[in-house]
């Protein structure tokens, strides 16, 4: 029996496994677009209720990965919504990455030890550049540089996941690309 | 090919979304042009660096959070869906059985007050009654001199006579339950019942109607010849 079969018939394992092999993905796509590690969490959480809630009428038009990252793309976007204008002003969180300029004026990181600390250092430094970036980008260029830089999925997954066409996911990408590539330029540089 | 046209397959040629034709012209073109093949290689950094940046893990409770919050929301979506089945089943038979509730309790009082009607407390001659239904009341029980009951009633033998009254409250004809039969008893009843006594009407909402009573004559010998009526 499919998982999508088991599912529908309300089964708890499958569930499970669902989340198992779901939830990395969408926590990466919330956390991307969203930057705050509890309110990804959150958009998780009510990602997969929608789709536990949802699945009976899940028809199978589209693949059950761009059904999945459509529920939580639209349920991060809610979520940003909301966070903007509530919350961003009052919380901080204390995984939030950070700004190079917040971050002289915060406590020490300690770096797990495993990679070497310079090395983990630098893939943090990356990450929170990255992330920067990002956060400047406008959602649609952002969602689109998302899944497919970084979840790697293919353009005509995006334009189904975004029910977009394949000429707009193209040109989303390239103007986001281009922004991205000026904002990391030292990155991008010094990598060549 | 321009740098212009190439410039826009840039980015499908870094995904190797372009078919082999126009991989090759691209490949090509790259060879030659210094420029293009620097913003080849920005965009396949960028693209390194988008794709080496760490995967987060989310929260180590997360799924055991979710399957806390599947079960709860499933419970309450097993009372919603209850509650709706209800409320669905209540919105077809609702109507129904409310109308068929008013009425049996319409009916119930309807005929309650046929076979209760009440007790009239009497305080005032001039009370109207309440109650739906209402028995006819002897008004008067005069006995004039002419009546000659005293004969037949006593203690021990009451007369029971079963008296029709009409709507204007005078008797229209008796019949005698218990007591003497013969002429002159029934001539002195007849001149009791149909010139002496008067009554209060019987009432069906408050509008006189004809009804019946039972009278038991009970004679009392005192000084004036009294009759007692119990109805």
């Amino acid at each position: 029996m499919a998982l999508v079969d088991r599912l529908q018939v309300g089964s708890e394992e499958a569930f499970e496994t669902l989340m198992h092999v779901y939830q990395v993905p969408v926590y990466n796509i919330a956390y991307r677009i969203l930057g705050d590690p509890s309110e990804a969490a959150d958009a998780v959480q009510e990602t997969f209720m929608k789709i536990y809630k949802g699945i009976k009428h899940f028809r199978g038009e589209s693949g059950l990965k761009t059904w999945i990252y459509k529920i939580a793309i639209t349920e991060t976007l809610n979520r940003q919504r909301w966070w903007k204008r509530w919350r961003r002003k009052v919380t901080l969180s204390l995984d939030e990455p950070i700004s190079f300029a917040q971050e002289n004026s915060r406590s020490i990181e300690l770096p797990d030890s495993q990679p070497g600390p310079e090395a983990c250092c630098a893939a943090k430094e990356t990450e929170h550049a990255v992330q920067e970036a990002l956060n400047t980008l406008s959602f649609e260029f952002r969602i689109v540089v998302v899944l497919r830089d970084i979840e790697g999925l293919s353009y005509e997954e995006i334009a189904e996941t975004l029910r977009i066409s394949l000429g707009t996911v193209k040109s989303r990408l390239w103007r986001g690309r281009l922004e991205l590539k000026n904002k990391l330029h030292d990155f991008v540089n010094g990598r060549r | 090919m321009e740098c212009k046209e190439t410039l826009g397959l840039l980015n499908a040629y870094v995904d190797e979304f372009l078919c082999w034709k126009e991989m090759a012209i691209v490949e090509q073109h790259l060879q030659v042009c210094s420029d293009c093949d620097y913003e080849y290689h920005q965009l396949k950094s960028l693209k390194q660096l988008m794709g080496s940046v760490q995967r987060r893990e989310p929260p180590q409770n997360l799924v055991l959070r979710m399957k806390i919050e599947a079960s709860k929301r499933n419970r309450n979506l097993m009372l919603q869906r209850a509650f709706s089945k209800v409320k669905d089943f209540l919105r077809v038979t609702a109507f129904p059985a409310f109308s068929g509730v008013a009425l049996t309790f319409l009916c119930f009082v309807i005929l309650l007050s046929t076979f209760f009607t009440g007790t009239n407390l009497n305080a005032s001659d001039k009370d109207i009654p309440l109650t739906l239904i209402t028995e006819p009341r002897a008004r008067s029980l005069y006995m004039s001199q002419f009546v000659q009951l005293e004969d037949f009633v006593s203690v021990r033998e009451p007369i029971i006579v079963e008296t029709y009254v009409g709507i204007d409250g005078r008797i229209r004809s008796y019949k005698i339950l218990n007591g003497p039969q013969d002429r002159a008893a029934i001539r002195s009843l007849d001149q009791f019942f149909f010139f002496e006594v008067s009554f209060d009407p019987a009432t069906s909402f408050g509008r006189p109607i004809s009804g019946k009573i039972v009278l038991s004559l009970v004679f009392f010998p005192t000084t004036n010849n009294k009759i007692d009526v119990v109805g």
